[in-house]
């Protein structure tokens, strides 16, 4: 069973389109990148997902079962944007997603704040904006989820750090979990990816699998992306 | 799930409110301190005493306008609406805290006023008059039958109060731009047609009997009207939540 | 070992390649155990899938063998590796060829420069 399925989803803002007729189908075990322009819908398929958003048309569904308190329990999402409550200190942000999430693992959490050197005693609001969002992060891949949902989880981190989290990724890698990645960074993804998603104006312009798609086009998929939505 | 957001809620609350309430009881054992010893000072510190009044019951209105605002419908509410959830349990959980809140500044306050107006010597006058009031077997029932439905309605008058301000809420924050503006303005008119609903609902009631019965049954009219009210409220609300979200 | 990867080529064909470089120079000695994939695969910052992949076919050209419990090692088979170092050096020789011509030398012509050159370094 995908453990992400998209049949004719649509979403409309006003009368805007921002994801229309759009067809997908995620297994588990992939690693899957989903890669598009500003404004190409990325954002919107992923709100959908979480049910942040509710779809115009069509259907969407999370290991079988429609958006909703379920499909969260079996989902990990990583917002663009700081979600967390900025009093909390990142230890209260642990028992927080202890209470909340079966599936947390909180030896793997209390590891990689570790590893990042970051204090677990230390309030949020008190953090650099990087180690915010490390924080948010490490709380995302720390639960053992069956779709993780990654909206830009590299873009403002420093290059090291994206190298850690890039090898989190893979080291959390679970045949029966999928990832979606959501990023214009994508030369620095791209190694770690099953598959491509290329979303152009709120549709599915290619799905294929990385290492075909460069055999095939002889190059890879940040040329082919920087070929396809050449302004 | 319910008990964990409470227990969440009140953390998120508590580290406001409970101050707070610290600083109202301080500065009344402070003016009832300096009333008796202080003369003119004294005057000073029961104006500030008044003004903690106020300021307690500002900041609990602020706050929970603001703990649905930022938390359901700001950034957090990324992560709390992507919770294993769902949102009526999300709405319970934030009334029921307001609700608490509401009754412990009631509380907060009436403890504040005795100890402004303490005098040593007091405690001999209660006992004294505690021992001299005849109280019937049957008026204790009565009272407290009275006392259950003011708690019943004081409970649920609190959860519709909540509700109107996040019904308003909800609504105007699934526009994509001025959404404070379109709270406010939810918020009035939800109000007006509220009061104009209610006004035509208006109608005459036979009561049956007399006296204390009168009372109950008149209670239990107001609890069931203001329960309607905020069921409507309720509705809308998680109608709002669940298919018109629209965070920023 | 090191891991680089080029923008044009598959990445698990990449992968073949430089795992069986390491075997052939004998940075990977025969018999030698392997990392397990997750781990190899965190190390070169690939896809687990992808370096699966790559396994899978250097098991098929028997440079690495998996053994059920144990893990997966490098062949003993001296005659293999040996095989393979002659595979990657005829590709090698074959690639340099395509480019000498392409710089529009002749074959004569290029044996002659590596012997030439091959003299001044000596």
């Amino acid at each position: 069973m995908p453990v992400l399925e998209c049949t004719g989803l649509g979403k409309k803002y006003g009368r805007v389109n921002a994801l229309e007729g759009l067809d997908l189908s995620i297994e588990p075990g992939r690693i899957v990148g989903l890669l598009g322009p500003n404004g190409s819908g990325k954002t919107t398929l992923i709100k959908l997902a979480c049910g942040l958003l509710t779809p115009s048309a069509g259907q969407i569904r999370v290991c079988g079962q429609a958006p909703g308190p379920k499909a969260c329990a079996q989902l990990s999402y990583l917002p663009e944007r700081m979600a967390v409550q900025s009093w909390m200190t990142a230890g209260q942000l642990l028992d927080f997603y202890q209470d909340f999430y079966a599936d947390f693992r909180r030896d793997a959490a209390q590891q990689m704040l570790a590893d990042l050197g970051l204090d677990p005693k230390k309030k949020i609001q008190q953090m650099s904006k990087g180690s915010r969002e490390k924080v948010q992060l490490i709380l995302v891949m720390s639960r053992a989820a069956k779709l993780y949902l990654l909206d830009e989880p590299i873009g403002g981190v420093d290059p090291a750090t994206r190298d850690y989290i890039l090898s989190t990724i893979i080291g959390n890698y679970n045949p029966e979990a999928a990832v979606l990645i959501s990023t214009h960074l994508i030369a620095d993804v791209e190694k770690i990816l099953d598959e491509a998603v290329f979303l152009k104006e709120g549709r599915v312009l290619l799905h294929s699998e990385v290492d075909a798609l460069r055999e095939e086009k002889g190059m890879s998929v940040d040329e082919l992306f920087r070929e396809v939505f050449r302004c | 799930m319910l008990t964990k957001l409470i227990k969440h809620e009140f953390r998120a609350t508590g580290r406001i409110m409970l101050p707070l309430y610290l600083v109202l009881l301080a500065t009344a054992a402070g003016a009832n301190f300096a009333t008796r010893r202080m003369g003119d000072l004294g005057v000073l510190l029961v104006l500030i005493f008044a003004l903690m009044i106020l300021a307690v019951c500002v900041v609990s209105v602020v706050l929970m306008v603001q703990r649905f605002r930022q938390n359901l419908l700001g950034d957090e509410g990324y992560l709390m609406l992507t919770l294993p959830v769902s949102i009526h349990q999300h709405l319970w959980a934030k009334m029921m805290v307001s609700a608490v809140w509401f009754a412990a500044r009631l509380l907060a306050m009436l403890a504040a006023l005795l100890l402004l107006v303490w005098r040593p010597g007091n405690l001999e006058q209660i006992s004294f008059a505690a021992q001299n009031v005849p109280l019937r077997l049957r008026d204790l029932r009565e009272l407290q039958t009275l006392m259950l439905e003011l708690l019943v309605l004081g409970f649920v008058a609190c959860c519709t109060f909540c509700l109107q301000f996040y019904a308003a809420m909800a609504a105007g924050y699934s526009f994509s731009s001025h959404k404070a503006g379109w709270s406010v303005l939810f918020f009035f008119l939800f109000g007006t047609a509220t009061s104009i609903l209610t006004s035509l609902l208006e109608f005459d009631i036979e009561f049956e009997r007399s006296g204390l019965a009168q009372v109950h049954q008149a209670m239990w009219i107001i609890i069931a009207g203001t329960a309607a009210v905020g069921a409507i409220h309720y509705l809308i609300t998680a109608w709002f939540l669940k298919r018109r979200l629209n965070l920023a | 070992m090191k891991w680089k990867f080029s923008s044009d080529a598959p990445i698990y064909t990449q992968l073949v390649q430089q795992i069986q470089t390491s075997i052939v120079s004998g940075a990977l000695p025969p018999g030698e155990r392997l990392p397990s994939v997750r781990d190899l695969a965190t190390e070169a910052g690939v896809n687990p899938n992808t370096m699966q992949r790559a396994m899978t076919e250097l098991e098929r050209d028997g440079l690495v063998h998996s053994q059920r419990t144990a893990g997966r090692f490098v062949t003993e088979d001296k005659t293999r590796i040996d095989e393979a170092k002659r595979r990657c050096a005829s590709q090698q020789i074959q690639s340099f060829l395509e480019k000498m011509e392409q710089l529009g030398y002749s074959r004569c012509e290029i044996l002659l420069l590596v012997e030439q050159h091959m003299k001044g370094e000596c």
